[in-house]
C-alpha cells in the first residue's frame, strides 16, 4: 500500500489531537507561559533586618542606625522576586522623612543582595540614590541620572520587559531608564541609611502615582505598530483560507467564497505559479469524496460512510490499525446512544469495539464511549462531549486526514498532511516559546488560544 | 558531562561576566554549552570579586577536557580580564527533525482555526460563504449575519466591476465614510478608471482620468503617481504582459473592495481588520526577532507554508 500502517497511524493521531478529546493538554512550555505568577505584596522580614523597624503591616521602613560606614544600611526586599511573565512590573515608595543626609534608595536585587549594603553597591543590584541621584549598578560610583528624593516624594521603580529596561519615576514622571543586563530573578528593593528617614512602600496595594497602564499600553502600540507596518502581500489570506477549506473538503463554503471573490482561482497562483498549482492539484485530491464523507459522518451516517469508504477506499478499512474502521464504529456507538438505542449500541460495541479493548492507542476514547452506558443522562455526564457535534466533525477530519495520505502525488516528506493554515499556526507558536524561552521566560506570553477567541488584543 | 559542569559552575563567581559562551572542541567532536546555561548557573558573589583570575582559572581545571574555550560579550567594565577572547558568534541551530518535533508538540484546535476562518468571512463581508461554513462546521459567526449583508452588497459590486454602483450604496450607508477618507475615494475612482480601460472605453477613460483623478492627483504627490501607473494601462495594446498589468488582476478588484469593506466597519465600530493577517504579520515579525538568536527552518512561502532548510 502507498501509506505505511504506521504513518496512517501518525496521520489520524495528528487530526484526533486537533480535538484534544476530553483533557486539554498543553506542552510543559505552554504551561509555563500561563501560569498565573505571584507578585510582591509586601517587605520580606524573614530575612533578618538590621537597622530598621518595620511596620505591623510590612510595608513601612523606619532606619534606627547611625549611618557611620558601608555595612549598617539599613535595607529590605520584597517577599517576592518582580514577575517576570508580564510587560512590565512597578512599584513606589512615598518618602515619609527623608531623615538626616536623604540616603534613600529604590532599585532591584537578586537574591544574594545583603541588606546591610544599598542596591547598587554590590553585582547584580541596581539603585536609584536619592542623596545624590546617582544610578548605581555593581559598583560603589554611581552615574548621574535624576533628581534627589525630598520628604514628601513618591519614588518608582520598574522593569520594562520588553525593552528589557530599568526604569525608574519621581512624582510620576518618568525619570529615565537603563539597559538591564541579567535574567536573574530580581527583587524590588529599598535601602535607608541615615537617622529618622521612613518610608511607605507601595507594592500595588494603593494606586500608583505613576501611570503605569499609560507605559504599559505605549509598549503594546509599539511593538503592534512595529507588526502592522510589515508587509503581508494582499492575497496571502485569501489564498491561506481557500486552501484551508480545500484541504478539509468544505465543499460548499469554497464554492460560495470563490463564487463571492470573483475567481475560481486563489489570486496567489498569478504570481506564485510553480508552488501555487501544485498545492491547489494536492488539496484538490479526492475532494468530491472527502466533502460526500464529511456530510455523512456530520450527518450522523455512520453506516452510510462507512458503504461509501469500503467502495473508495477499501484499504483504508482494512490496514493493520483498522484506526479508521475504529473511529467510525466508536462513532456509530455513540450515535446509537444519542438515539437512545441502547440495546443496539451493546450489540454494536460487543461486535465491533470488544476486541479492541485490549489495544492502548484505543484505550480512552473506547472507555469514555463505553462509559456513555452508566449514564441515565448522558448529555450531562463527564464524558456527554462525545455527543456533541464536535466528535463528529473529528472524525470527520481524522477521515479526511487519512484520504489525504493516499494521495500518490504526496513526497515522501509530506505524508502527515496539515492545512497550510495549521501549518502557519504551528509554526507561529513554535517560534514565540522559542523566541520567549531564550529571553529567560521573561515578557509577556503569546497566548494564541486567547488571541484566536478574542478575550484580549492582538497582546 | 555538560548538564554537571552547569551545576559544578554553581557557586563559582565571575562578577564581570555578563555572559559566557563556552565552546568546546574535544577530539573533533564540537559541541558548545549556551550562553543561556552559564548566565542562569552562575551566581556572582561579592566577596569573590578580587579572586575573580583565580575563579576562571578554578573552573578551567574543573573541565579539563575542554580543549577551546571562547569568551564571548565578555567585560562591561575595563578591569583587565586574564583570559583570551575570541569574538565567536555562534548561533543555535535547529535541524529540521529537531525543529519539526517542536512544531509537532504545538496543539492548534481544529475549533480555533474555523473560528479564524469564519472571522476572516465575516470581517471581509463574505456573507453566503460564512453561512455555508457555518452549515458545514458549526461555527458560530461573530457578529449578526444580517448586518454583513450591506457590506456584502458594496463588495459584490466592486468585484464585478461596478465601482459607480458600490460608491452609491457607501453613500447610502453613511456619505461621511468617503467624504472623510480621500485616499479611499482616490482608490475607489482608480478602480473606476481601471474598469473603463478593461471594457476599452479609452475616450471615455481618458476624460474621466483628466476630469475626476488628475484634480487629486495634484493634491497629493502619491495619488498622481498612482494615476500615471494606471494610464500607462492605454499604452499597451497587450496588457497581459505590460508592467502595470497586476492593475487589471481580479486581485486589485479585492484589494479595492477590501479597503473599502474596512473602512465601513470602521465607522460601525468595528474591528476593521480580520485576525488572519494580523497573524501572518505577527509570524513575520516572530521569524524575524527568532532570526537574530538562532537557526532553524523559517517557513517564506505562506501559501504552501512548506519549512525551508534552516541556515547554519
Amino acid at each position: 500500500m502507498v501509506a505505511p500502517a504506521n504513518n496512517s497511524v501518525n496521520v489520524v493521531a495528528d487530526a484526533l489531537s486537533l480535538y484534544d478529546f476530553g483533557g486539554g493538554r498543553k506542552t510543559p512550555e505552554e504551561e509555563e507561559m500561563e501560569e498565573e505568577e505571584e507578585a510582591p505584596t509586601h517587605i520580606n522580614t524573614k530575612r533578618s533586618l538590621q537597622f530598621l523597624v518595620i511596620s505591623v503591616d510590612k510595608l513601612s521602613a523606619k532606619y534606627t542606625g547611625d549611618g557611620q560606614h558601608a555595612n549598617d544600611v539599613g535595607a529590605f526586599q520584597g517577599n517576592r522576586p518582580a514577575p517576570v511573565r508580564r510587560i512590565l512590573y512597578y512599584f513606589e515608595i512615598y518618602i515619609k522623612d527623608r531623615g538626616n543626609k536623604g540616603t534613600i534608595s529604590i532599585g532591584f536585587t537578586d537574591e544574594h543582595f545583603k541588606t546591610s549594603r544599598q542596591p547598587g553597591w554590590d553585582p547584580n543590584t541596581y539603585g536609584y540614590h536619592g542623596d545624590d541621584g546617582y544610578l548605581y549598578h555593581g559598583h560603589g560610583r554611581g552615574d548621574p541620572f535624576g533628581p534627589t528624593f525630598h520628604t514628601g516624594d513618591t519614588v518608582g521603580a520598574g522593569i520594562n520587559y520588553a525593552s528589557q529596561e530599568f526604569f525608574f519615576t519621581v512624582n510620576g514622571k518618568l525619570v529615565g531608564s537603563r539597559h538591564k543586563d541579567v535574567k536573574c530573578p530580581l527583587y524590588p528593593s529599598v535601602g535607608l541609611h541615615s537617622p529618622n528617614e521612613r518610608v511607605d512602600i507601595n507594592f500595588g496595594q494603593n494606586p500608583f502615582v505613576f501611570n503605569i497602564e499609560a507605559l504599559a499600553q505605549e509598549e503594546r502600540e509599539k511593538l503592534q505598530g512595529e507588526i502592522e507596518t510589515l508587509h503581508l502581500p494582499f492575497s496571502i489570506s485569501h489564498s491561506v483560507v481557500r486552501s484551508y477549506l480545500l484541504h478539509y473538503g468544505y465543499q460548499e463554503t469554497l464554492q460560495a467564497f470563490d463564487a463571492a471573490s470573483g475567481s475560481m482561482v486563489p489570486p496567489v497562483i498569478l504570481t506564485t505559479q510553480e508552488n501555487g498549482d501544485k498545492m491547489l492539484e494536492e488539496e484538490c485530491y479526492a475532494l468530491e469524496h472527502r466533502r460526500k464523507l464529511r456530510q455523512l459522518i456530520r450527518n450522523g451516517e455512520i453506516n452510510g460512510a462507512l458503504a461509501n469508504l469500503e467502495t473508495w477506499y477499501p484499504h483504508l478499512l482494512k490496514d493493520e490499525t483498522l484506526m479508521i474502521k475504529f473511529l467510525l464504529d466508536c462513532q456509530q456507538f455513540i450515535e446509537y446512544i444519542k438515539a437512545g438505542s441502547l440495546e443496539a449500541a451493546v450489540i454494536h460495541a460487543q461486535e465491533n469495539l470488544a476486541s479492541l479493548l485490549g489495544i492502548s492507542l484505543y484505550q480512552s476514547l473506547l472507555q469514555d464511549c463505553i462509559a456513555l452506558l452508566a449514564y441515565e443522562h448522558p448529555r450531562e455526564s463527564p464524558v456527554g462531549h462525545l455527543l456533541m457535534l464536535g466528535q463528529r466533525e473529528a472524525v470527520a477530519d481524522a477521515v479526511n486526514s487519512a484520504i489525504l495520505a493516499t494521495d500518490p502525488a504526496l513526497s515522501s516528506s509530506r505524508r502527515s498532511p496539515q492545512s497550510s493554515l495549521e501549518k502557519l499556526l504551528r509554526q507561529l507558536t513554535a517560534c514565540h516559546i522559542e523566541r520567549w524561552l531564550l529571553n529567560g521566560g521573561q515578557g509577556e506570553a503569546c497566548r494564541l488560544h486567547r488571541l484566536l477567541r478574542g478575550k484580549e488584543g492582538p497582546w | 558531562m555538560i548538564p554537571s559542569l552547569s551545576m559544578s559552575m554553581g557557586t563559582i563567581s565571575l562578577p564581570f561576566l555578563r555572559s559566557l559562551k563556552l565552546l568546546t572542541n574535544h577530539h573533533d567532536d564540537s559541541w558548545e554549552i549556551g550562553g543561556d546555561v552559564i548566565d542562569g548557573g552562575l551566581t556572582f558573589v561579592t566577596a569573590a570579586w578580587a579572586s575573580t583570575a583565580r575563579g576562571i582559572d578554578a573552573f578551567f581545571a574543573s573541565v579539563d577536557k575542554l580543549d577551546v574555550i571562547t569568551l564571548r560579550e565578555h567585560l562591561y567594565e575595563e578591569e583587565d580580564f586574564p583570559c583570551k577572547q575570541k569574538m565567536s558568534s555562534s548561533k543555535k541551530v535547529y535541524t529540521r527533525e529537531e525543529w519539526q518535533k517542536k512544531l509537532n508538540e504545538v496543539k492548534i484546535r481544529k475549533a480555533d482555526m474555523n473560528k479564524l476562518v469564519m472571522n476572516f468571512f465575516v470581517t471581509e463581508g463574505y456573507v453566503e460563504a460564512a453561512e455555508k461554513f457555518h452549515k458545514e462546521t458549526g461555527t458560530e459567526p461573530d457578529m449578526d449575519l444580517g448586518t454583513i449583508t450591506d457590506r456584502m452588497e458594496v463588495r459584490k459590486a466592486i468585484q464585478c466591476g461596478n465601482v459607480q454602483d458600490a460608491i452609491e450604496r457607501v453613500n447610502d450607508l453613511n456619505p461621511e465614510i468617503l467624504d472623510t477618507n480621500p485616499q479611499l475615494f482616490f482608490h475607489l475612482q482608480q478602480q473606476r478608471l481601471i474598469e473603463l480601460i478593461r471594457s476599452g472605453k479609452v475616450e471615455e477613460a481618458l476624460e474621466f482620468a483628466q476630469e475626476e483623478l488628475a484634480p487629486r492627483g495634484e493634491e497629493n504627490h502619491a495619488f498622481l503617481q498612482e494615476l500615471e501607473r494606471t494610464v500607462a494601462l492605454l499604452a499597451f495594446e497587450d496588457t497581459s504582459s505590460c508592467p502595470v498589468g497586476e492593475l487589471l488582476d481580479v486581485s486589485q478588484r479585492q484589494k479595492t473592495a477590501s479597503e473599502l469593506n474596512a473602512a465601513i466597519l470602521t465607522s460601525q465600530s468595528h474591528e476593521k481588520d480580520p485576525k488572519l493577517p494580523g497573524l501572518l504579520k505577527m509570524l513575520i515579525w516572530v521569524q524575524n526577532q527568532l532570526d537574530e538568536k538562532v537557526s532553524y527552518p523559517r517557513i517564506n512561502d505562506f501559501a504552501t507554508a512548506a519549512l525551508e532548510d534552516s541556515v547554519s
